[in-house]
């Protein structure tokens, strides 16, 4: 099976051999002999809602950054698809990134483009056509809930508003695994509610769900596989149950 | 077709991100015009003391008197031999009756003028020598310094004023050194002061690069419009720099013609007429340095 967009020069679909994100014995380290993550083993398959938790500093927004191809790791490898993404040519990266969308507590959004158009910002630098474009943006905008918020730029809008437009531009490529960094960090328990909800509607029509968080409430809620980080190393994997001690 | 409608779009984001980042926008666009005018004003001011100089080297010329007792068809083989030189651009022979009507032009009293007449003319006869380099002069004024002409020759214009034009041609060096020297450092300071200028630009949007980068916007899609942008504020500051230019040199001509009589030079003539050149010469500078600094900006700030 082919991922959504025809364009694409990397596929992101699971492969028989390996499970769709497989991080094997990964170290990261940086300058001044700081080790982020200690060689962390585990894999993720297609369909999931996995949980990453664990205290600041444990490890988590590195795990993503490795994901999304930001930075490599120090040793070991991840496989996406069964690809070891350092392998990925920077020429290739944008392609990459289009088949992971990602979520962050500060939603990263233009300030100066409407909802509307800081979704279809991202399909337009992603080369979609003017008709994709036109098909997408109001479907994606129905399924987050903002299509009466179209116009109205983000300043305007709430904490759980501007998460959901953030959503909404990270499912724009119809992406296979969906990434969301603290996404519940800068919001009130109900409307944190509200966004876990729509990662679960998301993660039911079959996309992967990678949530990092460190809210205990959240993940217990959730009830679906736990990995703990704890001073970069992984010191718990559980299928399921909620965030544990 | 695919090409055109991304073409289309980043041209239309570099445009839209222009007029959007309004301050910015103005910022840059008023410091490359700055830029624009300082190297155009340097390079102009160049243009125009090399020009003068010119004007007033090519004044400087020798001219050989002749004693009466030297036949003419001897002087006009000397006028002959000179011109086959390589360093020699003229040469003209001035009978006893052009002498007399060129003295007649003299801006002398009349009552001076006419103590000569026609019948006793004692101005003597002589070759006007014009060399292709004023530097040369020297050359042949040596030639006919030799005794073989000591006894033929009246008198060289040069020997009395060779000290005078020594001094104008090392004054025009200096000048030139000087005027050189203090365009390449405005040069040096405008060009440092425009690249921090867009580099800037580029830093105060920072996020809008993190988001194409995290939206997996296409190389071509997170660096061009940032080069149209560039291209707008050079075509923006060569329209104003033009016409600064235009105005200063208007007001820089009134007043040196107001203050110092100097009408030999027309400022605005020389702009009209290298219009063109003009305009080129700043739209191609403008767009080396802002490509320059935007790619090296960019290269700073983006991680693909």
């Amino acid at each position: 099976m082919r991922a959504f967009n025809k364009n694409t020069r990397v596929d992101v679909v699971e492969n028989k051999n390996r499970p769709l994100i497989s991080v094997e014995g990964v170290t990261k380290n940086y300058a001044g002999g700081i080790v982020a993550l200690d060689s962390i083993s585990f894999g993720i398959h297609e369909g999931e809602f996995v949980s990453l938790v664990g205290p600041s500093g444990a490890g988590k927004s590195t795990v993503i950054k490795l994901l999304i191809r930001e930075e490599i790791p120090s040793h070991g490898q991840i496989y996406i698809a069964n690809r070891n993404i350092a392998t990925i040519k920077r020429y290739q990266i944008p392609y990459f990134r289009r088949k992971i969308g990602v979520v962050f507590q500060d939603y990263k959004l233009l300030d100066h483009r409407t909802v509307a158009e800081n979704i279809v910002f991202a399909l337009e630098v992603s080369e979609a056509s003017d008709e994709e474009i036109k098909n997408r943006v109001p479907k994606i905008l129905n399924l987050v809930g903002l299509m009466d918020r179209a116009d109205v730029f983000p300043n305007s809008l709430s904490g759980g508003e501007r998460q959901r437009v953030s959503i909404a531009r990270a499912l724009v490529h119809s992406p296979k695994i969906l990434i969301a960094d603290e996404p519940t960090g800068n919001l009130d328990p109900g409307t944190a509610q509200d966004v876990i909800n729509l990662l679960r509607k998301i993660n039911s029509s079959g996309t992967t769900v990678i949530l990092a968080t460190h809210n205990k409430d959240i993940v217990d809620q959730i009830n679906q596989r736990v990995i703990k980080l704890e001073k970069g190393k992984l010191i718990e994997d559980r299928k399921t149950g909620g965030y544990g001690k | 077709m695919i090409g055109l409608v991304k073409l289309k779009r980043i041209i239309l984001l570099g445009l839209r991100n222009f007029y959007r980042n309004g301050w910015l926008s103005t910022v840059a666009t008023l410091m490359m015009s700055l830029t624009l005018i300082i190297i155009t004003s340097f390079v102009v001011f160049n243009l125009i003391l090399s020009s003068v100089i010119n004007v007033a080297k090519n004044k400087i010329d020798l001219s050989v008197y002749f004693k009466d007792s030297v036949s003419e068809a001897e002087i006009i083989d000397y006028q002959v031999k000179l011109k086959a030189r390589a360093d020699v651009e003229t040469v003209e022979y001035i009978n006893k009756e052009k002498a007399l009507s060129y003295f007649k032009l003299l801006p002398i009293k009349n009552e001076i003028k006419e103590l000569l007449k026609p019948e006793d003319n004692i101005l003597p006869r002589s070759l006007k020598i014009k060399t292709k380099d004023p530097e040369n002069i020297a050359t042949i004024s040596d030639y006919f310094s030799t005794p073989a002409f000591k006894l033929k020759l009246d008198h060289i214009s040069t020997k009395d004023n060779q000290e005078v034009i020594d001094r104008l041609l090392n004054m025009s060096r200096f000048i030139r050194w000087v005027g050189s020297l203090v365009s390449l450092l405005f040069i040096i300071i405008a060009l440092v002061i425009i690249i921090n200028t867009i580099c800037l630009t580029i830093f105060a949007r920072q996020k809008e690069l993190e988001v194409m980068q995290l939206v997996g916007a296409s190389w071509s899609f997170i660096r061009l419009p940032f080069l149209v942008e560039s291209v707008m504020y050079v075509i923006l500051a060569t329209i104003i720099s033009t016409l600064v230019l235009f105005v200063g040199f208007r007001v820089i001509q009134s007043l040196a013609f107001q203050y110092l009589s100097i009408t030999e030079y027309d400022l605005e003539k020389f702009l009209f007429d290298h219009i063109y050149v003009l305009i080129g010469w700043q739209l191609l500078t403008g767009l080396f340095i802002s490509l320059i600094s935007t790619i090296m900006s960019l290269r700073k700030y983006l991680k693909i």
